[in-house]
C-alpha cells in the first residue's frame, strides 16, 4: 500500500503515539455515536428526536474519518468502547438515558465529552502537521456545534429553576468529569486502558510536541468557559474542577 | 448602619506573586471537599489553564460611615509567566477578565500588578467597556510609597534633603510619579531602568529644573552611593547585589512581584519594607473568608495601593479612569487621592519589612 506523501514525516515512535491517539478518537466518537443513538429513542419530540439521530451519523461520520486516515497510514487502530474509561463513561451516561434524564445527558454529551474533543483535537491537529492533523482540526471545528447548540438549551433549563440545574450538573460533573479527569490524569499512567497498544500514551505525548497538562489543561479551560457561558456560577464551577482526579 | 447611596460597585483584576498562595487556596478547596492534597506540579497543571473569574467579595466600611462593595477577579496568570515570552496570552487573560468585570456590572475596576501593564501601554484601547472604567490605581500607590519614604527618614533621623535617592524603574509609571514627587526634595537624584535614552531624557529634564541628577541601566552603578532605594521595577533585579549597598541605606521594594532578591531582605532587615500598601481603618470582610488569610500582611486589614484606589474612588463616587498610561501621574493627583484615601480612614501602612510573618502594627522601622 502507498503511503500519502505527508508534510512531515512521522517515526516509528511517533507513529505508535499517533495510533493510540487514533485509537482513542475513534473509541470516543463511537461512544458519542452511541450515546446519541440512546437519546434518539428517550426524546419524545419528534423534531429532537430527528436531531439526535443527525448527531449520532455526524458522530459515526467523524470515526469513520478517523478509521479511513489510519488506514491510509497503515495504521490498525484498537477500537474497544469497553475500555476502562470510555465504559464508565458509555455507564454514566445511560445511567441518566434510563431515567429519560434529556437535560443530564445533554449535558454528558455536549459539553463534558465535547470540551474535551473539541479542545484535545484541536491541540493534536496543531501539533500533526500531515493529512491526521487536517483531519482533527476539521472535526474539532464540527464538534462545536455541538457545544454552540447545548449552550441554549442548558441556559434556558437553568433560567427556569436555578438552584435545581446547579445541583444536577454538579452531581453529573462527579459522575463523568471524574472519569474524564482520570483518563488524562498525570497519577493513572499505569492502569490499563484497553485502548492504548501498549504502555499508557500519556507517558509519550511528548514524541508529537504535545504535553499532557497542556491537553489537559486546555480540555479544562474550554469545559470552564462553557459552563460560564451556560450562566453556572464561576465560583462553583471553580471548585468542582479543583477538586478533580489530578 | 452604613449608607451607599453615593458609593459606586468596585472590582480589582489581579494574579498572584507566588506559588504559596495558590497552594493555599487549592488546598483549602480540596479540604473542603473531601479531597486530598496536591502536588505543585499538578497545581501548576491547573492553575494556569483556569479562565478568569471572580474569586471572593469585598466589603469595606468607610470611617466617614458608608459601606461599600466590590469583588476580585483572579486573571490566573501563572506566578511563572509574568515574563515577556507570555505576553500575548497574559494580555488576552487581562482582556477576559477586563470584560468579566464590566459584565458584572462594576462602575470602577483597578488592575493590580502586573495587569496594569494593559492600561500604562495603552493595550485598552477605550479605558471603559460600556459603563465600567479601569484604572491603574497607580496615583494611590505612588502617593503611598513616596509617604513610607518620608515617614522611614523620619523614624532614621535622616534628612531627606540630605539623601541621594536611588529609584529603580524610574521610567515607568509609579517610578516617574516618584521621581516628580521628589524632585527638589533630595540632594541627589539616582535613576535606573532598562532603556538608557529615556533615562537620558528623564536626567536632562531634572538637571534643568535644578536636581542633580545622574542614571544607569546598571542598579549596582548606584548602591554604594545610595542612601534611600524605590524599587518599582516590572520584575525581579536578578543582578542586583545587595553587598555594594551603603549600610545605612532604607529599601522601600514596591514592586509586583517584588523586585529585589531574598539576599537584599537578609543584609538589611530593619532597613527594607513593603512600600505602597495602604490599611483600612475601619477594616474590611472578604467572602470566602478563606481570602483574608491568603490575602494577609503582617499589619493586619493592609491592602496594596491600587487596590485602595478603586475603593477611594468608589467610595467617593468618581466614575473616571482615574491613572491611566505612562507617566501621567502628577503631585497634585497623588495629593488629592490621598486626601480623598485618609477622609474614608485609608491610611499609610506601619512600615514592615516583606517577609514579616507575625503582626506589628508598630511597624518594624
Amino acid at each position: 500500500m502507498q503511503l500519502i506523501e505527508t508534510k512531515n514525516e512521522l517515526d516509528t515512535e511517533q507513529m505508535a503515539v499517533v495510533k493510540d491517539i487514533l485509537s482513542q478518537a475513534i473509541s470516543g466518537e463511537l461512544i458519542g455515536m452511541s450515546n446519541f443513538a440512546s437519546l434518539a429513542g428517550m426524546i419524545d419530540d419528534i423534531h429532537e428526536k430527528m436531531e439526535a439521530v443527525e448527531h449520532a451519523h455526524c458522530e459515526r461520520g467523524h470515526a469513520e474519518g478517523f478509521m479511513n486516515i489510519s488506514r491510509q497510514f497503515d495504521i490498525v487502530p484498537e477500537i474497544n468502547v469497553e475500555g476502562h474509561y470510555w465504559k464508565r463513561v458509555r455507564d454514566s451516561f445511560l445511567k441518566y438515558a434510563k431515567q429519560k434524564d434529556l437535560i443530564a445527558c445533554l449535558i454528558i454529551q455536549e459539553v463534558m465529552l465535547e470540551c474535551f474533543a473539541v479542545s484535545m483535537y484541536h491541540d493534536i491537529g496543531h501539533a500533526l502537521n500531515n493529512e491526521i492533523g487536517d483531519l482533527f482540526r476539521a472535526i474539532s471545528d464540527e464538534e462545536k456545534e455541538h457545544i454552540e447548540h447545548s449552550i441554549h438549551l442548558l441556559q434556558s433549563e437553568l433560567n427556569s429553576d436555578p438552584e435545581a440545574f446547579v445541583q444536577k450538573v454538579e452531581i453529573i460533573h462527579w459522575d463523568c468529569m471524574t472519569i474524564l479527569a482520570e483518563w488524562t490524569a498525570g497519577d493513572h499512567v499505569h492502569c490499563r486502558c484497553g485502548v492504548c497498544a501498549d504502555q499508557c500514551v500519556k507517558e509519550s505525548l511528548h514524541m508529537i510536541g504535545l504535553t499532557l497538562s497542556s491537553l489537559r489543561g486546555n480540555a479544562l479551560n474550554l469545559y470552564l468557559k462553557t459552563l460560564d457561558r451556560i450562566g453556572l456560577p464561576p465560583q462553583k464551577s471553580l471548585e468542582w474542577v479543583i477538586n478533580l482526579p489530578a | 448602619m452604613g449608607n451607599q447611596s453615593s458609593c459606586l460597585k468596585f472590582a480589582i483584576i489581579g494574579h498572584q506573586d507566588n506559588w504559596e498562595k495558590i497552594r493555599q487556596f487549592i488546598d483549602f478547596t480540596r479540604k473542603s471537599k473531601g479531597s486530598a492534597s496536591l502536588e505543585l506540579e499538578q497545581i501548576k497543571g491547573i492553575y494556569t489553564y483556569i479562565p478568569a473569574r471572580p474569586v471572593f467579595d469585598i466589603h469595606i466600611h468607610s470611617s466617614l460611615g458608608i459601606d461599600c462593595h466590590g469583588f476580585y477577579i483572579e486573571s490566573f496568570i501563572s506566578p511563572d509567566e509574568l515574563g515577556p515570552n507570555h505576553l500575548r496570552s497574559n494580555i488576552q487573560k487581562v482582556k477576559d477578565s477586563c470584560n468579566l468585570a464590566s459584565r458584572m456590572g462594576a462602575d470602577i475596576v483597578a488592575l493590580g500588578g502586573f495587569t496594569s501593564i494593559f492600561l500604562e501601554s495603552g493595550g485598552l484601547q477605550a479605558t471603559r467597556i460600556g459603563n465600567t472604567c479601569f484604572t491603574t490605581g497607580n496615583t494611590l500607590t505612588a502617593a503611598l510609597v513616596v509617604e513610607g519614604i518620608e515617614k522611614a527618614c523620619i523614624q532614621k533621623g535622616m534628612p531627606l534633603d540630605q539623601t541621594r535617592l536611588l529609584i529603580v524603574g524610574s521610567t515607568g509609571d509609579i517610578g516617574s510619579a516618584c521621581v516628580r514627587y521628589f524632585s527638589g526634595k533630595v540632594k541627589k537624584i539616582l535613576l535606573c531602568a532598562r532603556r538608557e535614552k529615556q533615562l537620558k531624557i528623564q536626567s536632562g529634564e531634572l538637571r534643568r529644573m535644578g536636581q542633580d541628577a545622574d542614571y544607569a541601566t546598571d542598579i549596582n552603578a548606584f548602591l554604594p552611593a545610595t542612601d534611600l532605594l524605590i524599587a518599582v521595577a516590572s520584575s525581579l533585579l536578578t543582578d542586583a547585589n545587595p553587598n555594594l549597598l551603603s549600610n545605612h541605606a532604607i529599601i522601600c521594594d514596591a514592586g509586583y512581584p517584588k523586585n529585589l532578591n531574598q539576599n537584599f531582605k537578609l543584609i538589611c532587615p530593619d532597613r527594607v519594607f513593603e512600600g505602597g500598601m495602604g490599611v483600612i481603618t475601619q477594616k474590611f470582610h472578604f467572602n470566602p473568608v478563606i481570602w483574608e488569610s491568603i490575602y494577609r500582611f503582617p499589619v493586619p486589614y493592609t491592602v496594596h495601593g491600587c487596590v485602595l484606589e478603586s475603593i477611594v474612588l468608589a467610595l467617593e463616587g468618581i466614575k473616571q479612569p482615574y491613572s491611566v498610561g505612562r507617566g501621567n501621574i502628577t503631585v497634585e493627583d497623588m495629593r488629592e487621592i490621598s486626601q480623598r484615601a485618609k477622609k474614608h480612614g485609608i491610611l499609610l501602612t506601619p512600615l514592615f519589612h516583606p517577609d514579616a510573618k507575625q503582626p506589628e502594627p508598630a511597624g518594624i522601622m
